[in-house]
């Protein structure tokens, strides 16, 4: 059974444009730019915490000095 | 960094995307050849459109033009190699189709669209010349798979072959069905219609002194012109040359109707092409003769005035046979229906008891479905001169049985007169009480049988089980299934039975003779009555009805000996063994089928609605948004890590203050 929908899903489907490609290209393209936009975003604060986190380490390691 | 990172990406997306594209359009080649092996092993089939449509633009998709036209000029396919020999060119006018021969006409078809887009043609008959990516023939019809080139416009030059027998209304046909590529794109049709006309008729004045034609219609090497229907006869067709040089390549059309006739063999054989009914003569020398013989069976009846007509005509290769008179040779031959015999008796009464009824016997046969044919105006006989009085069952149809086509026609005399009518309507009525009297009293035990028959299982029980067990007479009502087990029982006692209707039996077969007229002298002296007459032979078996009624019961003990010999050895193990070799035929080719399972698909397909456009599916942008949905699960799977991180860094810090 397997076989055969597979052997129709590929008797009957090809590689080539069409209509639909643009706006699926469309999504794929806006959920790469957010994924990327908000991974820069985390790794941006993701690194300001860690600074704030050295800086207080700093801090502390100074007081106890 | 971040410009660096962009032109990256971007410089990577338009190189995907070019590749992309020029894998889309290489794959658009593959894919119409593809399709072309796809189509063709489909149910595809060319409309055969009634109006001239030359050319028809499509409204949606790609496809802008299409167009089919008739290469008129040898000039206009200049340029391109392999033109098959043998076209006709019609030029500006009709194309003049040779008498009863095959003309070939060019075709050269247009397709105006988008670059790049693939195209499948589909012509049924025709075969290929030039152009396209792919072709190939498959049941007749052509598949031309092609892509659109830059130019935007496309020519596929096919050619087709045309018989007589496609001349409609004195016009060729011939329509090319393109299939587009993808996205459900609606096929289009182009027809193009070639006018054509015979040949001018020459020499039509010297025909009897050139090919002459004979055909008979033989049976057993008789002439005949009356068959009767499943009869198998011979049309023999000799053909004369006249001429004083041979006539070679001559085509004899003899094309039988398979309405009328079966074809079974001709003589000689080889020569005799049943399908297109065309004898071929390589060579038919000076003076010489040739004779084909076909051997037919008589199918179906022919009405008189259109008896079954052949004619023959002929075509020489290096000799054109005028449409004259002579040249056409026909045989007609009425087929007609079985015949049978028939038997009349006429009855000559006396009105007295005295005379005996004298009868006069004629035989004769007819058509099975005609009528017996009677004669009411035989009114003397042995010198005695007879009225006619009424015929047993008027308008009695022959049937193929001879011993049921009886007739009966009556004639009293003349001279008696009407008063003596009286004293035979009473003997008439005697013999009806006698015949039933000796029956009454054995009818009397199977009385209350008779009723059985209309239900006959579960009464039967009654009477004996009311016996032992009286209060449940109403038990065998609801329970039905009960009266089954003492069938077993029942025919045991029954067995008796039927002895008794055995001396039954010889009772109605005696009032048989009297009512047939056959044993005429036998007959005691009666005297007919005008109207009663006729109707007297029905009356006596009206007492042979309730004899038959005590005659089914015996048949009850009678069946289990027909149900024994359904399990007699010697018939059923013979046609057992053919009958699994066909079921193992049956079998195996069932097996060849679902070994291929493009057949399957195919078939398949007609159900489910993409399929019905006969178009494959681009199925990029599901791959497109499946990577989409990819990246939606790497960025939350990110975003978790990310939030997770930021939230124990946050936790830190609050933790040192």
């Amino acid at each position: 059974m397997v076989q055969y929908i597979l052997e129709y899903m590929f008797s009957h489907s090809f590689w080539g444009l069409c209509a639909w490609d643009l706006p699926a290209l469309i999504v794929l393209a806006l959920m790469i730019l957010i994924f990327v936009i908000h991974r820069d975003k985390m790794k941006k604060r993701e690194e300001e915490f860690e600074e704030e986190l050295e800086k207080i380490q700093g801090e502390e390691a100074v007081d106890s000095i | 960094m971040k410009n660096r990172k962009a032109k990256k990406g971007l410089a990577f997306f338009l190189a995907w995307m070019c590749l992309f594209l020029l894998y889309g359009r290489n794959t658009g080649i593959v894919y119409a050849e593809e399709e072309a092996k796809t189509l063709s092993s489909s149910n595809l089939e060319v409309p055969e459109a009634e109006e001239d449509i030359m050319v028809q633009a499509s409204t949606d998709g790609w496809l802008r033009w299409l167009g089919k036209n008739v290469v008129k000029y040898i000039e206009e396919v200049e340029g391109i190699s392999g033109i098959p020999e043998g076209i006709t060119y019609p030029g500006e006018e009709a194309a003049v189709f040779p008498r009863d021969k095959k003309i070939t006409i060019l075709y050269k078809i247009d397709v105006e669209g988008t670059e790049g887009k693939s195209y499948t043609l589909i012509e049924e008959g025709a075969f290929w010349v030039a152009g396209g990516v792919a072709h190939q023939v498959v049941d007749g019809k052509l598949y031309v798979a092609g892509v659109v080139p830059e130019s935007k416009k496309d020519f596929v030059y096919v050619a087709r072959t045309f018989y007589n027998t496609d001349i409609i209304g004195g016009r060729l046909k011939s329509s090319v069905l393109i299939v587009p590529g993808c996205n459900g794109m609606k096929n289009t049709t182009a027809v193009r219609t070639l006018p054509v006309v015979d040949p001018p008729i020459t020499d039509a004045g010297a025909v009897d002194e050139d090919l002459t034609f004979q055909k008979t219609a033989l049976l057993d090497g008789t002439e005949v012109d009356k068959v009767v229907i499943g009869t198998v006869y011979q049309y023999r067709v000799t053909v004369i040359n006249h001429l004083s040089v041979p006539v070679k390549e001559l085509e004899v059309y003899e094309r039988l109707n398979q309405n009328y006739v079966s074809f079974l063999d001709a003589e000689p054989t080889g020569q005799y092409d049943v399908q297109r009914g065309v004898w071929t003569i390589e060579t038919l020398g000076a003076k010489e003769t040739a004779t084909l013989t076909l051997t037919v069976r008589a199918d179906r009846t022919t009405t008189l005035n259109q008896p079954y007509k052949n004619t023959i005509n002929a075509w020489a290769d290096n000799y054109e046979v005028p449409m004259g008179a002579e040249d056409k040779a026909q045989a007609e031959v009425r087929i007609v229906a079985a015949e049978s015999m028939y038997t009349v008796y006429y009855h000559y009464n006396d009105k007295t008891e005295e005379t005996e009824e004298k009868i006069e016997v004629v035989t004769g046969t007819g058509k099975v479905g005609d009528k017996i044919p009677y004669d009411t105006e035989k009114r003397e006989y042995e010198g005695e001169s007879y009225e006619f009085v009424s015929v047993s069952e008027k308008g009695k149809v022959i049937e193929e049985n001879s011993e049921e086509n009886v007739l009966h026609v009556y004639y009293v005399r003349e001279e008696i007169e009407e008063p003596e009518e009286p004293e035979p309507k009473p003997e008439p009525e005697e013999p009806e009480p006698e015949k039933p009297e000796p029956e009454e009293p054995e009818p009397e035990e199977p009385e209350p049988e008779e009723p059985e028959p209309e239900e006959p299982e579960p009464e039967e029980p009654e009477p004996e089980e009311p016996e032992p067990e009286e209060p449940e007479p109403e038990e065998p009502e609801p329970e039905e299934p009960e009266p089954e087990e003492p069938e077993p029982e029942e025919p045991e006692p029954e067995e008796p039975e039927p002895e008794e209707p055995k001396p039954e039996e010889p009772e109605p077969e005696e009032p048989k003779p009297d009512n047939f007229e056959t044993p005429g002298p036998k007959n005691p002296p009666r005297t007919p009555h005008r109207p009663e007459r006729p109707s007297k032979p029905d009356l006596p078996e009206l007492p042979t009805i309730p004899v038959s009624v005590p005659v089914v019961i015996p048949s009850l003990p009678v069946t289990p000996p027909n149900t024994e010999r359904v399990f007699s050895p010697p018939v059923l193990p013979a046609p057992s063994v053919p009958v699994k070799a066909e079921i193992a035929e049956v079998v195996e080719s069932v097996e060849t089928e679902v070994k291929t399972p493009v057949r399957v698909s195919i078939g398949a397909e007609e159900k489910i609605p993409l399929g019905r456009g006969r178009h494959k599916c681009c199925i990029l942008h599901f791959f497109i948004m499946l990577v989409a949905f990819i990246t939606e699960w790497l960025y939350r799977v990110n975003m978790k890590r990310h939030q997770k991180r930021i939230f124990e860094l946050r936790r830190e810090i609050e933790e040192i203050k």
